[in-house]
Order: structure tokens, then sequence, then C-alpha cells
């Protein structure tokens, strides 16, 4: 698990550039269509071991605030497509990762990688839970399509239009399905702190909109809460067990969620 | 930790026979006055090493109600309470109830108990929680004082279908009122892909300072509009030790059998 942080700017392929050094210096993570396209390319998690094996189409040649990502089975680098199963669009929209010229941090693991805006305070999962069920390859996307206006995101709130986006390329039955956080109707006001001083951050569970079964928790993210009375702000860090968590509360300041830094 | 189960008896007083046997076998908990009142007595929560220490008053001179207070000290001669004591909880009193016939269990362990009454398939919570702060003495009470939903207590509703409180919360104030993590309702889904459960401990939080005292022991799982197939009485297993569902209406809890 890694984490890294730098400036970014909003110019096409600046995010490829991240990716390519930040994410790749993890061994199950590799470049494996250098030219999917303009400022476009492709990434693939593989861990034959752990059943993880999915692939990350990126357009960074969008020149703007974002770029595009795509979640492939499989991908052909000789003709620059995807093949097999994809998710390229959750409840009608195209995911994005919010690049704004500013901040950014990458939380890189073996199975997912958490890119996070430090200008909008927003972020994207892109890749595996903790599963409850390690036989299968469940990759996941938490993203939000919008990316005009105010940002509500961390992370992703739940899945509620294009501000909301929640899906994976194969539920535990190989199905594309959307998802959702457990809670997320009654995660308000939820209390973190501790009199101790500390915090506790339950990883947040995410669940399958079809079969309402929950297939593991989201790696390194947790504390969800609306209208939260912690006094935590953009930005602020707890520390638990030694690792840095970050807190996300996107525009609005009513949803927030934490990261950890690795 | 130790799990017993039985039938109430249905006479005057047939409460504390259970709780002299299954509660007392834990060496943490004495009967401290058995004199205490006409089928009443009083037991003692004592362990020096951890901070906790406090007295569970329980009158059970009816077939159907064991009233409990909580109480920081008791003079076991004069069989009064002595100090802080939380006797009651949004202005009623705190009681287990059951009727003649009815199943029970009891989950005991150091520092707490669950008394469960199978019939209706509600619990009632007393001692400490696990504590983010072991140096403080935070004994709890959890349950409702009606036959309404309970599926442990739901939450503090400020009535009587709710109550939740401590003796003494995180700065020592007497009767807190406290609140679980989860305080609304929402479609708080636990069954996994795996065939498993997902059961967290809940946290418990005092309403006045927003700040977590810790989580019940062995109680989690809370949950509204379940959609899992699960039924009241229903056992689940996580790491060889089971669970039971108890559901009120449409709220739901998982009280391990320990």
């Amino acid at each position: 698990m890694a984490y890294t942080s730098g400036v970014a700017t909003t110019a096409v392929g600046d995010l490829l550039a991240i990716l390519d050094v930040d994410l790749i210096a993890n061994d199950c993570w590799s470049i494996y269509d250098a030219a999917a396209g303009v400022n476009a390319k492709v990434y693939r998690c593989l861990d034959v071991t752990a059943n993880v094996d999915f692939y990350v189409y990126v357009d960074d040649n969008i020149g703007t605030v974002y770029a595009n990502f795509e979640l492939w089975e499989g991908w052909d680098a000789v003709g620059h497509a995807g093949v097999g199963q994809s998710v390229t669009t959750i409840n009608a929209s195209a995911m994005v990762i919010r690049k704004d010229a500013g901040g950014y941090g990458m939380c890189i693991s073996d199975h997912r990688f958490i890119h996070i805006d430090y200008v909008r305070y927003v972020a994207t999962y892109i890749g595996q839970l903790v599963r409850f069920d390690t036989s299968k390859n469940m990759p996941i996307c938490i993203s939000s399509g919008d990316p005009s206006g105010v940002l509500i995101n961390p992370i992703g709130h739940y899945n509620s239009g294009a501000n909301g986006q929640w899906g994976c390329l194969f539920d535990e039955s190989g199905t594309v399905r959307n998802l959702n956080p457990v809670g997320f109707t009654s995660a308000s006001g939820l209390k973190l702190k501790t009199i101790s001083g500390g915090y506790w951050i339950p990883e947040v569970a995410v669940y399958n909109n079809t079969t309402k079964l929950i297939m593991g928790t989201l790696e390194g993210v947790g504390g969800r809460t609306y209208n939260q009375a912690n006094g935590l702000v953009n930005a602020d860090i707890v520390t638990v067990d030694t690792v840095e968590w970050v807190c996300l509360a996107g525009d609005t300041i009513l949803y927030h969620c934490l990261v950890r830094k690795s | 930790m130790a799990y017993t189960s039985g039938t109430m008896g249905g006479v005057n007083g047939d409460f504390l026979p259970i709780l002299d046997v299954d509660l007392v076998a834990n060496d943490k908990w004495s009967i401290f006055d058995a004199a205490a009142g006409i089928n009443a007595k009083v037991y003692r929560c004592h362990d020096a090493v951890n901070n906790v220490d406090f007295y569970v008053y329980v009158d059970n001179n009816s077939i159907s109600i064991a009233e409990i207070e909580l109480w920081e000290d008791w003079d076991e001669v004069g069989h009064a309470g002595v100090g802080d004591s939380l006797t009651r909880v949004n202005g009623v009193t705190m009681r287990f109830e059951f009727g003649p016939g009815d199943g029970y269990g009891l989950c005991v362990s150091d520092h707490r108990m669950i008394f469960i009454n199978y019939t209706d398939y509600r619990g009632w919570y007393v001692g400490q929680v696990d504590r983010f702060d072991t140096t403080k003495n935070m004994p709890i009470y959890i349950g409702n004082n009606s036959s309404l939903l309970n599926a442990l207590g739901h939450h503090d509703d400020g009535g009587i279908s709710g109550q939740w409180e401590a003796l003494w919360d995180e700065d020592g104030n007497v009767g807190e009122r406290l609140q679980p993590y989860y305080e609304a309702s929402g479609d708080l889904y636990r069954k996994t892909i795996a065939g498993t459960y997902w059961v967290q401990e809940l946290p418990v939080y005092n309403v006045s300072t927003d700040k977590l005292l810790g989580t019940l022991e062995g109680v989690g799982g809370y949950g509204y509009n379940l959609d899992n197939g699960l039924n009241n009485g229903d056992k689940i297993t996580i790491s060889g030790v089971e669970w039971i569902a108890l559901g009120g209406g449409d709220k739901w809890c998982f009280v391990r059998k320990s």
C-alpha cells in the first residue's frame, strides 16, 4: 500500500503521467495499452492468486478538470479496444476522475486505487472491495459523473444519478450491477469521535442493489456521514494506528468521509 | 462469557434464582444484598483492575416484571442505595418483562449482562460497553418499558419504547442520554455474498457530548428492512459463536450468545 501526492494540472495527459509513475509502482498494476487513444491509456490490475483481473481505460484528453474512465473485462492492445463486459457509464453518465489544478493524492494498494482531488475534496475509487468472497473477481468504481456545478462526492455519497455513481464490472454472479453503501439513507449525524479523543472509522460496506447482498467493504474508506458533528473539515487528518486518514467533504461540506492514506 | 437459557416459572421472584446461579457464576458478579426487599436483591459487578464497579438492584416481586436500578453503592444493612443512581429513564422505570412460561436467554460477561425474552424477542442490556477509555466506569442501561418494539432498545425515543442511559458518562455526569450510532432507519443490509452476515458491534454515543463511549459487547447488526430472510430467533454463526436475531416489527439486531 502506498500514498503519493503532488500538484496536478488540467492539461491533457497530466493524470496519465501520474498513473504511469504512482500506480505502476505497485506490482499488481501495469500499463496494458499505452496507445489506447489520444492521451488515453489502459491499466491492468492482475493478481492471479487473489482472483483479481480487470482493465481500466482512462481518457485524459478532455482538457479540463476531469478525465473519463471505463472498466473492462479484457482489452485488445493491438486493436486498442475493449473486450467483453464493461462499465462505461453509470446512470447514463460517464464516470470521471476529477483533476482540478492543484493538489492531488493517490492511495494505491494491490487491488484498488483512490484518486483524491484536494481542490474540490472529492475522490474516485476504482478496484476491488475487501471482498467477502475472494474467489470472485468483482471490480467496482465509485465516482460522481457530473463534472459541473457543486460537488457533493465524498465518496460518491450514494448511487443517486450523475452525482453519485456506484457500479461493478462483475457482481457475485458475474453481472454488471449498480451498488450502494450500506446505511446510506441513515448516515445522518453519525458520531465518529470517541471519549478518548480518537475516531471510530468503520470501513463502508457495499451491497448489490439487485440482490441486496453485501459484497465487501471499501478498502480504506470509512466514516461516511451526513451533517456530522465531529468538528472535522476538509483536509483534516485523523490518525488511527499510526496511519493517517484524510477528511473529505466536497463543496457542500455536508457529506463527510475519511480516506486512509495508503 | 456465558450463555444460559430456560423458561420463566410464573411466580413472584422466580427471576432472582436465575441471576443467583447464572449471573453469579461469573466471578466479577456477586450477590451483594440478598434481602434488599421482598423478592428483591442487589448484584454487584466489580472488577477493580478494569475500573468497573456498579450495583444492580433487581425487584422481581411480580410474575412478569423485574424492575432494574443502577447504583453507585449499596448499604446492605439498611438495604438502600447509596450515591448516584439510575432508577428511571425518560421518566419511567427500567424493567425486564416476561410472562409465565416465556423462554429466556441470559448472556453474561465480566462487565455486562443481556436478558432476552424469547416470546416477544426483546432484549435488555445492563453493564459496561466495550469502552474506548477503560479508565472510566460507565455502566449503562438499554431497554424499553412497554411491549412495543424493542430490537434491543432500537434507539432512545425520549419515551418508554426506547431507553438508553448511563449511570455515569465519560465526565462522571449522571443519567446522560445515550444513542446508538445508527439511530435512524435505512436499508441496513447484513447478508453477504458468502452467505454469512456482516455484524458490527454497535457504538453508543453520549447525546450531550456527541462522543462515542464504546461499542455494545455482543450486540450489533442493527437494521431496518433487512430483507435477509431472517425470522425472530434465527441463529447465525460468526467465528464459531452463535448470534440470535431479534426483530421488533421492522427493526432488527443480533445478540451474541455469550
